[in-house]
């Protein structure tokens, strides 16, 4: 368990401004969250809440509301 | 050769008859002759004489068919990628004036060139006989710079990759590269070659449909750069069915040692064939390959060359070096090497090509003939994937207006704006490099500086600028 908020890893992982993560931000919509970034976000999110996301869910981490939604499934607060 | 005797790989495709030759993530299967069909129809609408051609690419069925249509009838084209930034392609399309250009929806669009530009002495016929299509290296920074490729170049290569990696007509690549891309290319010139399959794919591996497709289609083999690579390793992708894989290839730069070696143990288990390959576009696409049973012994080795080409090391002065060990300017010979360079439409006129290609890459053999390249002749370097050359990508900004002088490494850019005054608009930079550069901005460092680093002997200290960004 963890309390670092997921909009906070989401910042880290793809160099945006705090105010500028929310839950319809969403892949490829943006030019910082390109396949390059989604990898830097998978290991960021993984290191955060010390879990390893199936690639069923690496997949379907499209977008912030997405990940809250995977995230449950690990028994991770967020 | 397996092709030598049934003449160029895009002619008489009906020669596969009903053999599939494409599928699509809808579902759809394209026959061989139905797929001749198509390019015969799609002939009708392109020119009646020998004029240049632009062909924006996606990997669907209206751009092979409109690539294998320009092909048979003889009409050089430019491969750019569609949807390629508006100004960018302008700027080409005033270099080279194309007669045509053909959308990735098949639509072909007819310029009247010839009327427009009776001022110059351009006309269809002065055009090199050989000239089949134009290629970027980089892509990235509107450089007019093209590889000129010949029909000859075409057929020679992917006969080459037919041979070393024994593909027949039951092979079923998925496409994960761009067509336009030499490497994605090479692909589908060698499957149309021997009657395989080409699964067209414009999706990311780290998508759902892919695997989608993936799975619905069972490919027999999958090609990447060293993206792909890393990210099919973190996506763990060994964990689920890939049974209908025989070999995987990886191409597009230096996969790092820990993946290439985690890559040679996954796919060994499963029986997979692994093949690093290397090449470049200036060599149509391929001018050596490592085997699968070399990959994890010699994880660091280029390998040997393809059949029918040949490497040769030169020191500074172009003396030919022939000790193994001896490190020198690794240069190739072999009959995929390009017509040259094309900068300016009067390059499509008079060709020189070169006798062998001097790749640029500093590299020695071993005993055995395996080859190593150990570093660059230039300033060139590979930024997830995009080969950038420093000093175009400097004198590119410069020539904007920009007082920079860059640096890089691997997947990493520093851009160092000299000012006295320290009043440049670092955040316009940014977003003029941000709209314009074909990776992501994370590889992008700028910085101010009030002078340029020096050496002691007065050269730029490029490398003091990767050291003040660490």
């Amino acid at each position: 368990m963890s309390s670092t908020s997921i909009y906070e890893v989401f910042a880290k992982a793809l160099a945006l401004p705090l105010s500028e993560v929310s839950d319809v931000l969403a892949y490829n919509t943006i030019s910082q969250w390109d396949s390059t970034a989604h990898l830097g976000l998978v290991a960021e999110i993984e290191e955060t809440y010390q879990i390893l996301l199936e690639m069923d869910d690496i997949l379907e981490l499209s977008s912030v509301a997405k990940a809250k939604e995977i995230l449950l499934r690990y028994d991770v607060t967020v | 050769m397996a092709t030598a005797n049934r003449g160029n790989f895009y002619e008489h495709l009906d020669r596969f008859g009903d053999q599939f030759a494409v599928l699509l993530s809808d579902g759809s299967i394209v026959s061989y002759s139905q797929l001749h069909n198509c390019v015969q129809e799609f002939r009708r609408r392109l020119p009646a004489t020998r004029v240049l051609g632009c062909l924006l690419c996606r990997n669907n069925l209206a751009v092979l068919v409109a690539y294998l249509a320009c092909l048979q009838s003889g009409l050089p084209v430019i491969l750019l990628p569609d949807g390629m930034y508006g100004q960018l392609l302008q700027k080409l399309l005033e270099v080279y004036r194309p007669s045509f250009l053909i959308k990735a929806d098949g639509t072909v669009e007819l310029y009247d060139r010839l009327v427009q530009n009776s001022d110059d002495n351009f006309s269809c016929g002065a055009m090199h006989a050989e000239l089949a299509i134009m290629l970027s290296t980089s892509g990235s920074t509107g450089s007019p710079k093209q590889v000129m490729l010949s029909y000859r170049n075409l057929q020679s290569n992917a006969g080459a990759i037919v041979e070393y990696l024994g593909l027949d007509a039951s092979e079923k690549a998925i496409t994960t590269l761009p067509f336009h891309y030499s490497y994605g290319l090479s692909v589908v010139n060698s499957h149309l070659s021997v009657g395989a399959t080409l699964i067209l794919n414009n999706d990311s591996v780290i998508s759902r449909a892919f695997w989608q497709l993936f799975d619905a289609t069972r490919p027999t083999s999958m090609a990447g750069v060293p993206h792909t690579y890393e990210m099919l390793q973190k996506l763990r992708f060994h964990q689920r069915d890939l049974g209908s894989l025989r070999y995987m290839t990886q191409a597009g730069g230096k996969l790092s040692a820990d993946v290439l070696t985690w890559f040679a143990k996954v796919l060994g288990q499963k029986q997979i064939r692994f093949f690093v390959m290397y090449g470049q576009t200036e060599a149509t696409a391929r001018m050596a390959y490592l085997g699968p049973g070399d990959v994890a012994a010699h994880a660091d080795s280029i390998g040997r060359p393809i059949p029918g080409g040949s490497f040769e090391l030169h020191d500074p002065d172009g003396k030919l070096l022939t000790e193994p060990g001896e490190r020198g300017e690794l240069i190739y010979r072999g009959a995929n090497v390009m017509l040259g360079y094309a900068r300016s439409r009067q390059d499509l006129l008079a060709l020189n090509p070169p006798e062998y290609l001097a790749t640029g890459d500093l590299a020695y053999a071993d005993n055995d003939g395996r080859f190593y390249v150990c570093g660059r002749k230039d300033r060139t370097i590979k930024v997830f994937g995009h080969r950038i050359d420093l000093d175009e990508f400097q004198g590119w900004l410069q020539t904007q207006g920009w007082p920079v002088i860059c640096a890089g490494e691997t997947d990493r850019v520093v851009i160092a704006v000299i000012q006295k005054e320290q009043n440049a608009d670092v955040q316009v930079l940014l977003k003029h490099l941000a709209d314009r550069l074909p990776f992501s901005m994370k590889a992008v460092s700028v910085i101010l500086l009030p002078e340029e680093p020096k050496t002691d002997n007065g050269k730029i200290a490029y490398g003091e600028l990767l050291r003040l960004v660490a």
